[in-house]
């Protein structure tokens, strides 16, 4: 990552210790792609992305120097974007949308064709997941989040997040399955 | 391969479709820090909004539902409400006087531009035929002009919106047709959303139903309760019945 240039604005960041390994600088680099891809996965609209990654590390800048770092960075951090997640979707009033799969580039071929059919299929079907089995199975799935620590983060039972997640992994078979039968079928 | 493989390779497209954009963590990091030197605050719930529900702790479930073949009765009713409501839409464009109900289920010629053909419905849901004459935009159409709401002074937003609500339930219906659950969740919560009030909410309440069920939904149950409560009599109501099997679940 670039260093950004020495200016006023850098000086507030020193507010917490800015070179030390538990800066925020620090902090930002090694979570920034987890909450980036955990708020996308959690359906937060593409154009609002940015703005929600940022409003997940002002609250992390804030609460950083009160925080115990005796407790996992990483499940505090996605507990505030699961947090942010939430906030946007009660703004937007409505369940959250079909996320665009980006591809880089057209695909070409029966296997990136397969690939981009198969991502689209997994981000409609988040979409159908209601938002407490979502957060869990993101969690899971995403950042091969262990149960306990899931749970934890959530503020939920452990027994309630193996239900969840037990609950959404066999509606993601499921559906997973139906859409390869079909594929087979309709090819 | 096993479910669970298969699982997973689709997980794995899926999850490297989602990476920053490039150059993303510098540009943002940059406001971050513009919007801390300005002092912004951001204000989060201080406890979860998602509140954990109580509903599957030793309740009689419904849910698990199979829903795995498409019934022709829900879709035939449907196509007949489609053919009434496209004849309805078609009606506003031309200044003939519109037949009664029963002319229009026996005509032929009548359901030209409706997405699916009349014929395909079976006889016992003709009653459902009256329905839309009698409630819903489509009431525009009934055979005796009623003074506040003459037909000539049904807007072209009206028309237009009737247009695509068909064309919105049309695309969900095939859905229906082809097991596409997760598109007929979609379309029937998009058709939720741009017409609550609709002409064919009723169907598209149960298609809901339908789709939580097969996708096994915890709120399905309630769904399915709530829809066999409110629309006991409707045609709709044997195809909820029959995805939604009562089952048993332990949490």
């Amino acid at each position: 990552m670039a260093r950004p240039p020495e200016t006023a604005t850098a000086a507030h960041l020193r507010l917490v210790d800015d070179e030390g390994p538990s800066s925020f600088r620090c902090v930002y680099a090694e979570h920034y792609d987890a909450v980036w891809r955990t708020l996308r996965a959690l359906g937060v609209p593409e154009a609002q992305l940015d703005d929600a990654t940022q409003d997940v590390f002002l609250v992390v800048h804030r609460r950083l120097p009160t925080f115990d770092h005796a407790a996992p960075v990483r499940s505090w951090i996605l507990g505030i974007a699961r947090k942010v997640a939430l906030k946007v979707h009660e703004r937007r009033r409505r369940p959250p949308p079909r996320i665009a799969v980006v591809e880089p580039e057209a695909p070409s071929g029966e296997d990136q064709v397969a690939r981009r059919d198969a991502a689209a299929i997994v981000a409609r079907f988040l979409d159908t997941l209601e938002p407490q089995q979502r957060e869990v199975f993101v969690l899971a799935q995403l950042e091969d989040m262990p149960v306990p620590e899931i749970a934890a983060t959530l503020g939920i039972k452990l027994n309630t997040a193996y239900s969840r997640l037990r609950l959404a992994r066999r509606r993601f078979d499921r559906v997973v399955a139906r859409h390869a039968a079909r594929r087979r079928r309709h090819p | 391969m096993s479910r669970r493989d298969l699982a997973s390779r689709y997980w794995e497209a899926y999850e490297s479709s989602l990476a920053p954009p490039p150059g993303s963590a510098a540009r943002n990091l940059a406001a971050v820090q513009r919007r801390i030197r300005a002092g912004e605050e951001v204000e989060l719930a201080s406890r979860s909004v998602a509140t954990p529900r109580r509903a599957a702790a030793g309740v009689l479930w419904w849910g698990k539902a199979v829903a795995a073949s498409v019934g022709l009765g829900v879709t035939a009713v449907l196509s007949v409400k489609l053919t009434v409501m496209g004849w309805a839409v078609l009606t506003h464009e031309t200044p003939a006087p519109p037949p009664s109900v029963e002319e229009r289920a026996s005509s032929s010629s009548a359901p030209r531009s409706a997405p699916v053909a009349a014929s395909e419905a079976p006889a016992p849901s003709s009653p459902a035929i009256a329905e839309p004459s009698t409630s819903g935009p489509a009431s525009a159409s009934s055979p005796r002009p009623r003074p506040p709401a003459p037909r000539a002074e049904l807007p072209a937003s009206t028309t237009d919106a009737l247009r695509a609500e068909l064309a919105l339930m049309d695309r969900a219906r095939a859905a229906l047709e082809r097991d596409d659950v997760l598109a007929l969740w979609q379309l029937a919560s998009e058709h939720e959303r741009r017409f609550p009030a609709g002409a064919l909410r009723e169907e598209r309440q149960a298609w809901l139903v339908v789709a939580a069920c097969a996708l096994g939904r915890s709120d399905a149950p309630q769904r399915a309760a709530r829809f066999l409560r409110e629309h006991a009599g409707s045609a709709q109501a044997p195809r909820v019945r029959q995805t939604c099997v009562p089952t048993r679940t332990i949490e």
